[in-house]
């Protein structure tokens, strides 16, 4: 039962990635330009026509192409938050673990200082200050999740620093950087990539919350969230153009955080259900 | 321990402080100041006024203080969209609104989190612990602003149980304060989930059952005191999800509280009140984190000999 | 008149004959006041059979469970909830191998001692903990109450530990290799306290071991534990002076001693079989110096003197040199 849902997730996983890279190229429609004529058109099932399989949104655009559009948006997104703020929470991570001493104690109230605000409101306020965009969006996620990484590597780097592979390369006369590149960023990858899994999940609500709250990306590029917003006021009559990005939302956040458990009992048992 | 207490008590005003000199330099850094600070209906005399008075033609430290200082005496500005109204009033105006709920959204959290944590550990593996497992990776799962939308419709509009929104009645808190505590919902259920059957295997359990033990004391007082530390030390993470909850539930239930001042702020561009809203949930929040940090120090002992 | 009498106890991984057996056939008998150690190496079962009295083991080796254990006539392994829990802690009590993890972390000693003491039925709690932590040798007693076991040494929360098992006044108490975790210098002060609280309170005890240094020790009688099933068993002095099964022969000689210094100490060759590996009949036959085609038919435990018996097909003949 948990190896079909584990590859369930995983086959899921890699529809949407798929969908996100070759998707655009494929759908007939334009996701940014809609005819006001097939406005509010309904899905295939519920009276609408072949034209528009998931129907119209209230400028006539297709929703398909739209979804899929968000697709690539929410994928872009997370990746260059993730390579942002894993560059970054690693390095500093690495260097507090392996250097120790003052540097450690000085990088790690920083993160201590850097968890305990709510950045979330920092994002809202750098972004009512100059406007939704991209860059902004991106700059706001990674600060919210840099200091997972740093915790993660200093935790791992502590941990493998110890390990007696390494003090032979020490002793062997290795410089530092060669250590840290050969010996211990390997070691604590599998760690990273476990926090990063997870993270993905994180980075597609918040950046949906974002653009739904109308400071994340900007319009109109169809991210799942500012499509949600766009429906809200005639979810009544019109609700499928709510519905389906929401939808999309949550599976492919299902599949992520299926993966990342699976992920998370392979690597470190003791991390179990505790990555909240 | 006094060292300790106090120790936090430092680190927490440092975070205040870091927070308002971010959003200080934020305000002034970014292009024109005034503008920002007035909106667009300024006068010469205003700007003339506004500049005056924070000193914006003086160096950027001597600026910060005296934005500090006018802080402390509770000025924060005037709301340029609400009609010149004192940007703090505004905010502690709504305050008690947003407090209510998140504080109903928490403990509906906590205590069905426990307590279905608590069940799917002691029936591990039967058909009520698959059922919890995947309520709590759809909890985990599900944005809360779609949440709330789809609740409105399906709950509010189609079956007319609760009202669609606003405020006043007990029932007006049930779907905000469902929508608001289902992610960490989820969250706490994995957390005590995972606690339980490690404290469960452990051997100060098995000495508990030695010692002939009804099994209700067993789990209730042994077991689960042990997991309820996991769920305190991830407090924090929680109240930071809950803020970034409550601008998003509130704003989608037409909650008067701070959450939604700040989204109809952001919206009017309304900056002196959107930075009293940051730093005020701001000091909420850190104001939070020191009590479940004191909290903790209360129930794990041995959190009272370390540093 | 036995205290307890373990007959034909077999556990297994799950239900069903061909599950792999951790235990087979074992019957032992413990007397009242009389300490029986229980010696093997890692893998033959002694833990388990110390867990399985109390029914204390994991639900999948509690379904693979099959034989008697006798109580005073009463099966342990037929008792429902409430006669059972009136038996733990009552009546049979436990020391567990790890200190640090036995106590539960985020209570007081006193609280972990008083929880016991009031299933006895005690009134006077704070003075009765005070007492019981004075009967441990544990000093400034009343002070410690409220200590947290962190703050104590291992030595001194296995004590508490013991505090804690006697506390209800059990008949029997099976410790389960409580010195292991603890450093070596201070093991044999632990063992002359248990000698002690045993002796002042007339308990049983049945103690799990791997070092036969700590039998010789405490224990009145010894059974020798190999792959799940009892090789041997007899009076202390007996065993020592004159073992019959050729594992605890070999057990008995790789034990360094300070009189004869050889130049090398003797080793067992080969190593024990894992579960579900077992060899058909005697499963010690694959290293045995004395192996012969009959033993691939378990042998039969043999009484060969008062009280002395031993499981082996050769059992009557001299040792090897």
């Amino acid at each position: 039962m948990q190896k079909f849902t584990f590859r369930a997730a995983l086959v899921l996983l890699a529809l949407f990635v798929l969908t996100a890279v070759f998707g655009p190229y494929l759908v007939e429609h334009d996701p940014l330009k809609g005819s006001l004529r097939a406005r509010l058109e309904p899905p295939l099932w519920a009276g609408g026509s072949a034209e528009h399989l998931l129907g119209t949104d209230r400028l006539g655009r297709d929703m398909l192409a739209r979804i899929v559009s968000g697709a690539r948006i929410s994928l872009t997104v997370c990746v260059v938050v993730i390579a942002i703020a894993g560059s970054i929470g690693t390095a500093i991570g690495t260097l507090s673990g392996y250097v120790g001493g003052w540097l450690d104690r000085i990088l790690m109230r920083l993160v201590d200082l850097a968890l305990s605000l709510p950045v979330i409101l920092l994002a809202l306020l750098i972004g009512a200050v100059s406007g939704p965009s991209f860059g902004n969006i991106v700059l706001v996620i990674s600060l919210v999740l840099w200091s997972q990484y740093a915790r993660m590597a200093r935790g791992e780097t502590l941990r493998v620093k110890n390990e007696d592979y390494v003090d032979l390369a020490r002793t062997s006369g290795l410089g530092h950087v060669r250590i840290i590149a050969r010996h211990i960023l390997p070691n604590i990858a599998p760690a990273l990539i476990v926090v990063a899994t997870l993270q993905v999940g994180v980075v597609i609500v918040l950046e949906a919350s974002l653009s739904f709250l109308g400071v994340g990306v900007p319009p109109p590029n169809p991210s799942w969230g500012s499509m949600v917003a766009d429906g809200r006021s005639y979810v009544v009559t019109a609700w499928w153009v709510s519905l389906f990005p929401g939808i999309a939302i949550l599976l492919v956040v299902m599949a992520v955080n299926i993966v990342g458990d699976a992920l998370t009992d392979r690597i470190n048992p003791a991390l179990r259900g505790r990555t909240a | 321990m006094t060292r300790l207490i106090l120790g936090r008590l430092a680190e927490a005003l440092a975070a205040l402080l870091l927070m308002s000199l971010a959003i200080f330099l934020l305000s002034r850094v970014t292009g024109d100041p005034v503008a920002l600070l007035l909106g667009d209906g300024a006068t010469a005399e205003d700007r003339d006024l506004l500049i005056a008075q924070l000193r914006l033609d003086r160096p950027l430290w001597e600026q910060y203080l005296s934005f500090l200082g006018n802080a402390l005496t509770g000025d924060f500005g005037q709301s340029v969209a609400a009609g010149r109204r004192d940007a703090l009033e505004l905010v502690l105006d709504r305050l008690p609104a947003s407090l209510s709920l998140a504080a109903v959204a928490l403990g509906f959290t906590l205590v069905t989190g426990i307590a279905m944590g608590v069940v799917a550990a002691i029936t591990r593996g039967s058909a009520v612990d698959v059922f919890v497992r995947i309520v709590a990776l759809l909890g985990q799962s599900v944005p809360a602003f779609w949440l709330g939308i789809v609740l409105i419709y399906v709950v509010a509009v189609h079956w007319g149980w609760l009202p669609t929104s606003g405020y006043g009645t007990p029932a007006h808190y049930v779907l905000p304060a469902l929508t608001m505590g289902t992610f960490t919902l989820a969250a706490v259920t994995r957390l005590v989930r995972a606690s339980m059957l490690d404290a469960l295997g452990s051997e100060y359990i098995k000495l508990a059952r030695i010692k002939g033990l009804p099994e209700a004391t067993v789990i209730l007082k042994h077991a689960l005191s042990n997991s309820l530390i996991p769920v305190v030390t991830f407090m924090g993470a929680f109240f930071a999800t809950m803020i970034t909850g409550a601008v998003v539930v509130e704003t989608v239930f037409a909650w008067p509280g701070i959450g939604r001042l700040a989204y109809e702020s952001i919206v009017s561009r309304d900056f002196p009140v959107i930075q009293t809203v940051v730093l005020v949930i701001t000091a909420c929040f850190i104001l939070a984190n020191f009590c479940v940090d004191m909290l903790y120090l209360a129930i794990d002992p041995r959190m009272r000999d370390r540093g | 008149m036995s205290l307890l009498s373990i007959r034909n106890l077999s556990v297994r991984l799950g239900r069903g004959a061909e599950a792999p057996a951790i235990l087979e056939e074992v019957s032992l008998d413990v007397m009242p006041g009389e300490t029986l150690g229980l010696v093997g190496e890692s893998g033959s079962g002694k833990s388990t059979l110390g867990m399985s009295v109390l029914r204390l083991t994991p639900p999948r080796l509690a379904d693979g469970t099959s034989g008697e254990i006798l109580w005073e006539g009463r099966d342990i392994l037929k008792m429902r909830g409430r006669e059972l829990r009136g038996l733990r802690g009552g009546e049979i009590s436990m020391i567990l191998q790890d200190p640090m993890a036995s106590l539960n972390p985020v209570f007081s000693i006193g609280a972990q001692l008083t929880e016991a003491l009031r299933r006895a039925g005690r009134s006077d709690l704070l003075k009765a903990a005070e007492a019981a932590l004075a009967e441990v040798r544990i000093p400034s007693p009343a002070d410690r109450l409220r200590a947290y076991p962190h703050q104590m040494s291992g030595g001194m929360r296995q004590r508490v530990v013991s505090a804690i098992g006697l506390a209800q006044e059990p008949r029997l108490i099976i410790c389960d290799e409580p010195t292991t975790a603890l450093d070596a210098t201070i093991q044999f002060q632990f063992l002359d306290l248990l000698r002690a609280l045993q002796e002042a309170h007339g308990m049983a005890m049945l103690f799990v071991t791997h070092d036969f240094g700590v039998v010789a020790r405490i224990c009145d009688r010894v059974a020798v534990m190999y792959a799940g099933r009892i090789v041997e068993t007899g009076p202390v002095r007996e065993i020592f002076r004159n073992p019959r099964h050729p594992y605890t022969r070999a057990l008995l000689a790789a034990v360094p001693s300070t009189t004869a210094a050889p130049d090398r100490l003797p080793v067992i060759e080969g190593a024990p079989p894992s579960i579900g590996n077992r060899p058909e009949g005697c499963a010690f036959h694959p290293r045995c110096p004395l192996a012969g085609p009959d033993c691939q038919r378990q042998p039969p435990m043999e009484t060969l003197a008062p009280r002395h018996q031993a499981a082996c097909w050769r059992a009557r003949e001299e040792a090897v040199a």
